[in-house]
């Protein structure tokens, strides 16, 4: 495979030594070669017009002026305006005259050439400083504070000392607030009394505090549905009522809660829960009873919260109680006989048991054989007689 | 049953024994490696129960200074010149303070010499003014930079009647004072806990270093139960049947051993375990070969050595459980037929050929 | 990127023949476009040296030594692990003997004075308890000199109504069930161990299934049971080593009784004398007919009086005691596979059949008509969770709290859970209408007291392996250690070897 490779490669190498080829056409294009056609030629910009091709300007009168220029000239006195009205007839006449607008605009020509000569204009390009390579000549744009002054005159104190200034200022607002004005609040409380029992349902809404929130609109209802059973529903109905309501019913409290965001306004959510309920209630007394189907509560997840027995609680009485059964304790501990210590088990044993103690047994086996030679030895005796 | 020699104990209660004449079982390294397995193994022997310990506390009753402990870098022999004087009023019966040698006038306290010298008693320093004028014969300070005996008698037969009556009236006032301030307390304090009662530490010191030992793969929970199988295993196996020539460290008789395992395992462990290794250096007798110096251990490493040489051991065993093996491999050591025993010699062996090593490797 | 060559001047190129070109292989491996000079170059030397051509990227400083394993000459015999996992050593010699300690007698059992000490259990009795295999691998009889168990309220209770069941008064040929449960380590088996020392001082006939879930992991043989029921299914070879293991634990009380009746499926080999121990011999010799043999002994020990003509030398049948050890392997669907490879559920193995059935009240007659003790216990430890399992138990223990099963507060299995109906149905059994047959009860193994603690810690020390002062404080520390004297957990502390001291 490599030496195929090469053998191609050595190939395509002597092609490209001969020489650059002229490709007749694009290898790899099907299609004609097409081209977009080209801009539009650019109109050339119309030459502005020479001073002598003007066209020549209206018969001076005041009722050529505009509003506002016929105005003023209103409030003018008299005099003023006879000499207001011959400068304009010569400024007109001056126009019209051809020669002399030539040589006005000879004039202006001049005096432009004049300022373009002592004033040169230059476009000096300003070469930005080359930085380091360290860069420790860079300005420091974490230096620059805010608010910062330019320059301070000594004449006030500086907008940072402003800007603390306005906090106090506030805070102080605020403090009066509390003093003056929070007080008066008692007077709009009210006392708290439970919902009466014909409201069984609960409506929780959301404030964002003036803020525009997409959940504004969200309405959540909880009902618990005991509050259902005597007065609307049969114990019966209630079952199916809770089979209809599924996985929005928590077992644990009793409570269904369900939630509505479908329409722009509360008022129309709330009206769609509260006919939810009705249309759910009026089901479970007319509809399918569902009572061949048990009620499913494997969305609900009981939380077991351990808690210590009742019975573990450090009452005073159990205390007494504690401390006669330790007493008792006691008493009997010092009335037992003996208390067994695994120690003096063992070294006991070790000073009986043979088996234990190699001295024991030592002297066993000479106290046999002291007994064994006497034995002999009054054998011998005897065999000796 | 004899009652046993417990080298420790021996050491501090009972100076006749610190003679260098004791006799050990076990001649040279033994003695070191016994002396240092008492601390935990025969202490803690069969025998340990019948004997009552002697505690420091019991010999102030005396109040003979011989009976008093030693701390350990205080030398019960006097100095070398007081010596050689103690020995020169004996030989000469010379007593008339005029010294024997010159070498012994440097020793000469210089007390004696005041005594002798009269025009030097009015210019000898204060202090020692005092001293003769209270003539009670000790200083109301002390010059010791050791702990002195206060400290470990609570309070000292030295001191004079006065300080002691005024130090126990302060000591009375201290503690009444801390027995006001800890008024809260509802019960007495508890004494301070052995090691072992911190669950970081329950296990013995050996116990642990074998388990961990054991241990494979970080797989501790299953080296603790490898352990609890050795540890069943040398409590049910029968006991051992000791090899004369291979004994193991005394402690309590051989039939007693299965009774306390981790005893036994101890005694077997720092049995075989090595007082030395054997480094091999290179560069000191030049030419590039190297050379085998050896280097003492300390318990601990001795211990993993030991521990080490058991396992490698017990690979060659045809057991199928790893606890088994080793488990029978601590038998066979207890036992002297262990090829531990055979590495222990060979580096000792080659320890001791290494000794001249030593000087090179110094320099 | 398009190529700049066409395709078809690619293919125009012709390989050149092989025979032109130089052999590949000649031409050292240098650039492949550089061809004049590389030929004619020397051909550069191998170099000589063992470890071949240098390495690079690998660390030439010294290597660490790894450690070859050991190469062991062949792995242990077959089994011998196996038998090293199920060894059940009951002594050691090494163990202090025990001053003082009882036997289980018939006497002793109902002794109240005896609560809190171990008494051990009687030396002969051990092969019948080995026969039994009463005993377990990992509960620590290895490190005492002999085996011994702790009389705590329980076994007192138990001594009581063994006694009360074989001796004559209003309770003789009683029949009782109980389920035994209890946490982990509560000494649920030894309770068992403890009912079968008590059932062979009492000369009864002792039944047991030790393990369970031997029976339904696909380890013996099976078969459809016959034509008719082929839902149902023989273990021959389980059945087989049941009947041997009744054989071995209660030949003396099984070769005192003799055939009382008729055993059309074994006609041939039974007559008029037979003993019972012979009829069960015959299973075990031949497996296949193992299980109308186990049958045929069950109707005998069951029997009341003898069928007409074979009341020559008929005896009172002694109560039996039945145990069974881990009861919630046999509650789910077992390994074997039917003919149409359904699994097949425990139930439906004949041998489990039957000893469940046996909760369920008879009808006529009890279960055990001449009295007995039905003792099954669960297990903590290796146990399947079945949750059809854990409602029956408590729908027994609510049961025997007086509560109807129309209750509203009577347990009942979660409709949505998919529990097993027929588990449930098991141990649904209702009153029995007989009079001598007792309600299927549940008891509980707790921790035992600290008293019974204190003894059986106190025996630790006393067989030399505990070197502890066993103090009031000290047992009262470890009860409370053991989870409030959970036995298992006071037994770990007892052996755990923590110090030399």
């Amino acid at each position: 495979m490599a030496s195929a490779a090469r053998y191609l490669g050595r190939s395509a190498l002597s092609m490209a030594r001969r020489g650059p080829m002229a490709i007749p056409y694009r290898s790899f294009s099907a299609t004609t070669p097409s081209f977009v056609s080209e801009d539009p030629p650019v109109p050339p910009a119309p030459r502005e017009p020479r001073p002598d091709e003007l066209p020549a300007m209206a018969e001076y009168s005041p009722d050529l002026l505009s509003k506002e220029e016929r105005s003023m000239y209103d409030m003018l006195a008299p005099e003023e305006r006879e000499q207001f009205d011959a400068e304009n007839h010569r400024m007109v006449e001056e126009f019209n005259d051809p020669q002399k607008r030539a040589a006005a605009f000879a004039e202006l020509e001049k005096s432009v050439n004049q300022i373009d000569k002592e004033y040169p204009m230059r476009f000096e390009d300003i070469r930005d400083r080359r930085v380091g390579f360290w860069g420790d000549e860079e300005d420091d744009e974490f230096a620059y504070v805010e608010d910062a002054d330019e320059e301070f005159n000594d004449d006030d104190i500086t907008s940072m000392a402003h800007a603390e200034l306005e906090v106090h200022r506030e805070i102080r607002e605020y403090a009066r607030i509390a003093a003056w004005d929070m007080p008066l609040l008692s007077h709009l409380a009210k006392p708290f009394t439970l919902p009466p029992q014909t409201h069984i349902l609960r409506f929780r809404y959301t404030t964002y505090m003036g803020e525009s929130h997409p959940a504004e609109n969200k309405v959540v209802l909880e009902l618990s549905t005991q509050d259902l059973t005597p007065k609307y529903l049969s114990e019966a109905q209630r079952q199916t009522f809770l089979k209809l309501v599924g996985p929005r019913y928590n077992p644990d409290t009793d409570i269904v809660r369900m939630s509505c965001e479908k329409f722009t306004t509360r008022a129309q959510n709330k009206r769609y829960l509260v006919d939810i309920v009705d249309s759910l209630v009026k089901e479970a007394k007319e509809g399918d009873a569902f009572a061949d189907i048990p009620l499913d509560l494997r969305h609900h997840k009981p939380k077991t919260k351990l808690q210590f027995p009742d019975s573990w609680k450090l009452t005073a009485e159990r205390k007494k109680h504690i401390e006669a059964r330790r007493a008792e304790r006691q008493r009997l501990e010092k009335e037992r006989a003996g208390i067994i210590d695994g120690k003096t088990v063992i070294a006991d044993a070790a000073r009986i048991l043979p088996a234990l103690n190699p001295a024991l047994k030592a002297k066993a086996t000479e106290e046999r054989e002291k007994v064994a030679v006497r034995v002999t030895g009054k054998a011998q005796k005897k065999r000796l007689r | 049953m004899p009652p046993r020699l417990n080298l420790f104990n021996a050491r501090t209660a009972v100076p006749v024994f610190r003679q260098p004449s004791v006799k050990v079982s076990r001649p040279s390294i033994a003695t070191i490696n016994s002396a240092r397995s008492t601390r935990h193994g025969l202490k803690t022997g069969l025998t340990s129960s019948t004997r009552m310990q002697q505690r420091w506390s019991s010999s102030t009753s005396g109040g003979d200074n011989s009976e008093r402990p030693k701390a350990p870098a205080e030398d019960s022999l006097p100095h070398v010149s007081e010596e050689a004087a103690e020995i020169s009023k004996i030989m000469d019966k010379k007593c008339d303070g005029t010294p024997a040698s010159p070498e012994l006038e440097q020793g000469t306290p210089i007390s004696e010499i005041l005594q002798r010298d009269k025009e030097a008693q009015k210019h000898m320093p204060k202090v020692m003014q005092d001293q003769i004028k209270s003539s009670t014969g000790t200083r109301s300070f002390s010059t010791f930079t050791r702990r002195s005996q206060a400290e470990l008698h609570g309070q000292g037969k030295s001191f004079d009647e006065q300080t002691a009556a005024v130090m126990a009236s302060m000591i009375s006032q201290v503690n009444q004072q801390a027995e006001e301030l800890h008024d809260g307390i509802k019960f007495d304090p508890v004494e301070t806990l052995p090691k072992t009662e911190n669950f970081r530490t329950r296990y013995d010191s050996l116990l642990e270093q074998f388990t961990k030992l054991l241990m494979t793969d970080g797989k501790l929970s299953r080296a603790q139960k490898d352990m609890a199988f050795i540890l069943d295993h040398l409590r049910t196996a029968s006991p051992p049947q000791p090899n004369p020539k291979r004994p193991l460290l005394p402690g309590p008789p051989a039939p007693q051993l299965p009774l306390n395992p981790v005893l036994y395992l101890t005694l077997i462990v720092d049995s075989v375990a090595p007082l030395i290794k054997i480094r091999q250096q290179k560069g000191i007798a030049g030419g590039g070969a190297s050379v085998q110096i050896p280097v003492p251990l300390a318990l601990r490493q001795r211990r993993r050595t030991a521990i080490k040489w058991i396992i490698d051991a017990s690979d060659k065993r045809r057991d199928s459980k790893f606890a088994q093996r080793v488990a029978n491999e601590l038998v066979s050591v207890a036992e002297g037929r262990s090829g531990v025993w055979d590495r222990r010699e060979q580096q000792h062996k080659l320890g001791i050929a290494g000794r001249s090593n030593l000087a090179g490797a110094r320099r | 990127m398009v190529s700049s060559f066409c395709w078809g001047c690619l293919t125009r190129l012709r390989p050149t023949p092989r025979a032109v070109l130089p052999p590949p292989v000649a031409a050292p491996r240098a650039a492949a476009f550089h061809t004049s000079t590389v030929r004619y170059a020397l051909p550069t030397k191998k170099k000589n040296s063992l470890d071949g051509p240098p390495k690079y990227r690998q660390a030439k400083s010294a290597r660490m030594k790894k450690k070859k394993p050991v190469e062991r000459a062949r792995p242990p015999p077959v089994g011998e692990r196996k038998a090293l996992r199920k060894r059940i050593v009951l002594s050691n010699p090494n163990a202090l003997e025990v001053e003082g300690m009882q036997d289980f007698t018939s006497e002793n059992m109902v002794d109240a004075r005896l609560r809190g000490s171990v008494l051990g259990l009687p030396v002969p009795m051990l092969t019948q308890l080995r026969a039994v295999e009463a005993f377990k691998p990992k509960q620590g009889w290895s490190i005492f000199r002999r085996p011994g168990t702790v009389v705590r309220r329980e076994t007192l209770e138990l001594g009581r109504l063994i006694d009360s069941i074989s001796n004559e008064g209003q309770d003789k040929g009683k029949s009782v069930k109980k389920i035994v449960t209890g946490v982990r380590g509560s000494g649920k088996t030894v309770h068992l161990l403890q009912a079968m020392a008590m059932a062979f001082t009492k000369q009864w006939v002792v039944f047991t299934v030790p393990e369970p879930q031997d029976l339904v992991i696909a380890h013996t043989g099976y078969a459809p049971l016959s034509d008719e029921t082929p839902n149902l299914y023989v273990q021959n070879e389980a059945t087989a080593t049941l009947l041997s293991r009744t054989v071995a634990a209660n030949e003396q009380v099984l070769k005192s009784l003799h055939v009382s009746r008729e055993h059309p499926a074994l006609k041939s080999s039974v007559k008029a004398g037979t003993t019972l121990e012979e009829l069960a011999k015959l299973g075990i010799q031949d497996p296949a007919i193992a299980w109308v043999v186990f049958q045929a002994l069950w109707t005998e020990l069951t029997a009341t009086s003898p069928a007409s003509g074979f009341d020559k030398n008929f005896k009172p049948r002694p109560p039996m005691l039945v145990t069974v050890d881990g009861l919630s392997h046999w509650m789910k669907n077992s390994e074997y596979r039917s003919a149409e490879f359904e699994p097949i559920h425990a139930h439906d193995l004949v041998f489990v059949r039957h000893f469940l059935e046996l909760l369920k009240p008879g009808t006529g007659k009890p279960t055990l008509p001449n009295g007995g003790l039905l003792l099954y216990s669960t297990s903590a430890s290796n146990n399947p969770t079945i949750y059809s399992f854990e409602v029956a138990l408590k729908q027994i223990a609510a049961r025997q709290a007086g509560l109807n099963a129309s209750a509203p507060e009577f347990p009942q299995a979660d409709p949505y859970s998919g529990a097993d109906k027929r588990v449930i149905d098991a141990f649904d059994s209702s009153k029995p209408t007989v009079a001598k047959e007792g309600i299927l009860e549940l008891q509980t193994l707790g921790g035992l007291t600290r008293d019974e603690a204190r003894g059986f810690m106190e025996y630790f020390a006393r067989s030399g392996l505990l070197r502890e002062k066993i103090s009031d404080e000290w047992v009262g520390e470890k009860w409370s250690l053991a989870g409030g004297g959970v036995i298992g957990e006071l037994e770990k502390l007892g052996r755990r070897l923590r110090v030399t001291d």
